[in-house]
């Protein structure tokens, strides 16, 4: 009994180190001792133990403050190397990278607008091996691929049950994935690996509670509370699109009525300005697609509203008050400290974004002090297959830098194939 | 201090310049002009089928001349001094070659068929085939080939190729492959024009080609294939990858640095197409718009390509990899009529003037000729000046569509129009009717930019019109909101191709830092004037409004026809 408690408490000290490895570009047994509480003896034992396993180098000597100056210890990034992907409904992002997130190289495909689910994973499987071919080096030291989908994602099997962004249902990506690789693959909802990407390396570092919204064609998000992400029973938490607005609402796909997605996602905001177009309005949003309703994306409708049109306006400020009327409700239940937005709308759209920080504060509860700050995630910094990646790296943390398998090309002759072309 | 020179080499429509410039700040030490004899004699053209060829000969005798010229106002033993030189061309302008990657025309069995010649890119005799190229591309096994570059023109590479390979069977034989113009020419200088593994440029494989990274380099063969079988061929026959204009591509042969006079150690860099060369020339960098501004526009960004994922901009622009400046996607914009609009209105005022004056006895013949000339030189500088008066609203709309419509939403078929003419409306409020028109027509295209994410913080222009006019310049700035810097250079091309050159022979790391020392200035900011901007928004919802009605009624005209 004993001795299995002792191993977990050695587990945990070894997650514990190696996280400050990670997350210091360069630091010394004593402050590593310092930071965990550990004794120093501990500490050396088990980064003997990570220096014997090639995941940390001794990288010099730091400054003496008198007697034997310290060795400085340094996280050795290129020990593995991780594949992110990120498919979402314009392109497939794939990222070769090493364990400090590094990119070695990126494949990024945009989808056509006759893709299938089926097309699109095959693709990627191309891609990522088209990547694997061009570094026959590092082939070999492959963690494993993290996939991140917008959508209710069942992590736990790997599949999309719905996405409605790429128009998904019951899509077995893990199990497609499988029939080419081995080792280890995870799919997850692409809000919440954002989530978790500004958890590890981005705005929220040092944030407790904080939400993820991603607005693109519909909306999704992902919280952080207390430091961990929100999964839920059934890994489906975060379904913000699908809380009703709306008492007497239309029908939405999940089954529920009145929902967010319907009035306040990009694919709505869409629709609405098709409406104008189809109906002659005269209006900005007619007149920029030359009367053509097939022409209206989302972007007609920024360019309008950056010509000031009313019409444009309207339907923007309508989107923005419904959605701060469903995220004023997740403030007040959660009470984070930050928001952090991605996608389309809130990169594109300036204007969309005053006014739903307006209609946010206009719906703030008087009994809080503090305002949440909203913020839209630096896309220049990071890209978003980090997100996906960073469960693969989180397994890796947990289970104490260990590696069972890494990540192989199953059928050599389906390799074979895709080099040559 | 021993002098670095660096030559840029611009071939254009009618004639090649050769620019000498100082490595160390850009300064023009010499520059020389020379016309390409035969194509002045219109020599192998026939503008009724819209076919222009040139003669390779033509760009070799001119070259050579023009080199020696650029060399002799260069100062003593400038050739000497000249370390490397950079190419930009015209394109797209490809020619049949041989397996030795001659041009058909050099041989003598072909040296008179216009077919085995350079197919200028305004020839337009291949629009039957780039139809058939359109059907296939936009949609093969699930891969949409035109992503990058919408509708494929009949102007450019798989077009002509097929046009000429359809068009004369003896050179359909003897081409062993194709080369565009701007490959062809540093490969000749630095003895390696075999067509498997000479320099093949980037911006010409992207923009006309297709060449794209997301397909694995050009359009699949089975793709080709399925258009004609001679079009996979050729592009088995086409290096293995293009590379960008800042590559070294060689030195040059002893030959020819013999029959230039120069030193025998000169770099051959890369090359570009002439517009390219023309905005790295005036200092093109990312969230910089350059414009060409000419009979019509060629508006160029360059952005990375991480920071274009995502968005939808096949109708904005072509977008090609390591185009424009190596390492990012050079996105490519264009207006269909610009300096055209203002030709168009000087011709139709010169009716009178040619045709009552010119035919009238009052006055002798060379009076005459003296007269229709001195209107026509003065007509529009004179007009602008009456022009430049207007401060009311005359509340009238013009149409830049007279040449179709290029970005965004292409449509060839819209033609220009004006709405709001009164019994009042006179030539000088005609004429800002149509500046408007053409500033609107900019300012389209850059709304449609930056509402699809591309930020633009400054415009540069480059091309005659921004020079001559102060009033067009100031309408732009105010139309578009942003300041609009207006380039020193007389030759932007071969400014920038020199800059090629001055980065492939190692003085500077990249494009970058080589535009930093070598940037000669701009002659003149012109500061948007916020007073105007509640009037020209209006005037441009008014242009919007109109246009939109114009195209509905151009698309029942087109229903009928059908």
């Amino acid at each position: 009994m004993q001795k299995v408690d002792k191993s977990i408490v050695n587990m945990a000290n070894k997650v514990n180190i190696l996280r400050i490895l990670w997350e210091s570009q360069c630091i010394y047994r004593a402050e590593i001792a310092r930071m965990t509480g550990l004794s120093q003896p501990t500490v050396m034992k088990i980064v003997d133990e990570f220096i014997d396993r090639g995941l940390v180098n001794i990288s010099g000597k730091g400054v003496s403050s008198g007697g034997k100056p310290p060795l400085m210890l340094e996280f050795k990034w290129d020990a593995y190397y991780i594949i992110g992907v990120d498919i979402n409904e314009y392109r497939i992002e794939i990222v070769l990278m090493d364990l400090g997130f590094h990119v070695v190289d990126t494949r990024i495909q945009d989808n056509r607008e006759i893709d299938t689910s089926e097309t699109i994973l095959k693709r990627l499987v191309e891609e990522i091996m088209f990547l694997l071919g061009n570094h026959p080096d590092k082939k070999e030291r492959i963690l494993g691929i993290g996939v991140g989908i917008p959508g209710i994602v069942d992590a736990q099997r790997g599949v999309v049950v719905n996405s409605t962004e790429l128009n998904w249902k019951d899509v077995k990506v893990k199990e497609y994935l499988l029939q080419y690789f081995e080792g280890k693959i995870t799919i997850e909802d692409s809000t919440r690996a954002l989530a978790l990407e500004e958890k590890i390396l981005g705005r929220g570092r040092n944030v407790k509670n904080f939400l993820c919204l991603s607005l693109g064609s519909s909306i999704g998000s992902a919280l952080v509370m207390n430091g961990e992400l929100c999964y839920g029973s059934s890994s489906a938490s975060g379904q913000i699109g699908h809380m009703a607005v709306e008492r007497r609402g239309e029908a939405c796909s999940c089954g529920n009525y009145g929902c967010l997605d319907l009035y306040a996602s990009g694919r709505a905001i869409q629709l609405e300005a098709k409406k104008i177009v189809r109906e002659h309005a005269e209006s900005q949003i007619t007149d920029l697609v030359y009367g053509d309703p097939e022409k209206v994306d989302l972007n007609i409708v920024f360019e309008a509203a950056m010509g000031n049109d009313s019409d444009a306006l309207a339907i923007l400020e309508k989107a923005a008050d419904y959605l701060a009327m469903a995220v004023a409700g997740i403030i007040n239940l959660t009470d984070p400290e930050l928001i952090i937005c991605e996608g389309k709308i809130c990169r594109e759209c300036d204007i969309f974004m005053k006014m739903f920080k307006k209609y946010i504060r206009r719906r703030r509860m008087r009994y809080v002090g503090r305002e949440v700050e909203i913020i839209i995630s630096d896309p220049k910094s990071y890209m978003s297959s980090f997100g996906s990646a960073s469960f693969i790296l989180e397994r890796f943390i947990q289970a104490g830098g260990e590696v069972k398998e890494l990540l192989r090309i199953k059928n050599t002759e389906h390799e074979h194939i895709i080099y040559v072309s | 201090m021993e002098k670095n020179y660096v030559m840029g080499i611009d071939f254009g429509s009618d004639s090649v310049r050769a620019v000498i410039v100082d490595v160390k700040d850009g300064r023009t030490v010499g520059s020389a002009t020379c016309e390409y004899e035969r194509w002045m004699k219109q020599m192998y053209c026939d503008a009724s089928k819209n076919m222009f060829r040139q003669h390779p000969l033509d760009y070799l005798e001119a070259f050579g001349k023009c080199v020696k010229g650029a060399l002799d106002a260069a100062g003593e033993n400038a050739g000497e001094y000249v370390r490397g030189i950079g190419v930009d061309t015209t394109g797209s302008t490809p020619c049949p070659v041989d397996k030795n990657g001659t041009p058909l025309a050099l041989l003598p069995e072909f040296s008179e068929n216009p077919n085995a010649m350079f197919y200028l890119w305004k020839d337009h005799t291949a629009i039957e085939e780039a139809k058939e190229i359109n059907k296939i591309f936009s949609d093969f096994n699930g891969e949409d080939y035109l992503r990058f570059q919408g509708t494929y023109a009949s102007e450019w590479w798989w077009a002509k190729i097929l046009h000429g390979s359809r068009a004369d069977e003896r050179v359909k034989e003897a081409a062993y492959s194709w080369v565009e113009h701007c490959d062809w020419i540093p490969a000749l200088l630095t003895g390696n024009t075999n067509p498997d593994s000479m320099y093949r440029c980037s911006c010409a494989a992207g923009h006309k080609a297709l060449w794209h990274s997301d397909f694995g380099g050009l359009p699949s063969r089975e793709c080709l294939e399925k258009v004609d079988p001679y079009l996979a061929m050729i592009a088995r026959h086409y290096a293995k990858a293009p590379q960008v204009a800042t590559t070294k591509v060689g030195i040059i042969t002893k030959e020819w640095a013999q029959r230039l006079g120069l030193n025998e150690n000169v770099v051959i860099g890369g090359s570009s197409l002439d517009a390219h060369a023309g905005a790295v020339g005036a200092g093109i960098k990312p969230k910089v718009l350059v414009k060409v501004i000419g009979t019509s526009t060629v508006d160029m960004l360059v952005q990375k390509r991480e920071n274009l994922r995502g968005r939808d901009l096949h109708d904005s622009c072509g977008q090609a990899e390591d185009s424009i400046l190596p390492g990012y996607v050079g996105m490519e914009a264009s207006q269909a009529a610009f300096g055209d609009l203002c030709s168009w209105f000087r011709t139709i005022l010169m009716w009178p003037v040619r045709n009552i004056i010119g035919e009238s006895d009052l006055l002798t013949d060379v009076q005459k000729e003296k007269l229709i000339q001195m209107t026509k030189e003065k007509m529009l500088d004179r007009i602008t000046e009456e022009a430049e008066k207007i401060d009311y609203d005359p509340n009238l709309t013009v149409l830049d569509w007279f040449n179709g419509r290029r970005y965004p939403m292409i449509n060839e078929t819209v033609k220009g129009g004006m709405y709001g003419l009164t019994l009042g409306t006179n030539a000088p409020e005609l004429f800002k009717g149509i500046l408007f028109a053409a500033v609107f027509g900019s300012r389209r295209i850059f709304d449609s930019f930056v509402s699809r994410g591309i930020e633009i913080d400054e415009i540069i222009t480059v091309g005659g019109i921004s020079q001559k006019s102060p009033l067009i310049m100031q309408m732009l700035a105010d139309a578009m909101k942003r300041p609009i810097k207006v380039s020193n250079l007389p030759q932007a091309c071969a400014q920038g191709a020199a800059m090629y050159a001055a980065v492939a022979a190692g003085f500077y790391d990249d494009l970058e830092e080589a535009q930093a020392y070598m940037n000669v200035g701009f002659r003149k900011i012109y500061m948007p004037n916020e007073s105007n901007f509640e009037k020209y928004d209006r005037l441009y919802k008014q242009y919007l409004r109109v246009g939109r009605h114009f195209e509905e009624i151009q698309t029942e005209r087109n229903q009928e026809r059908m």
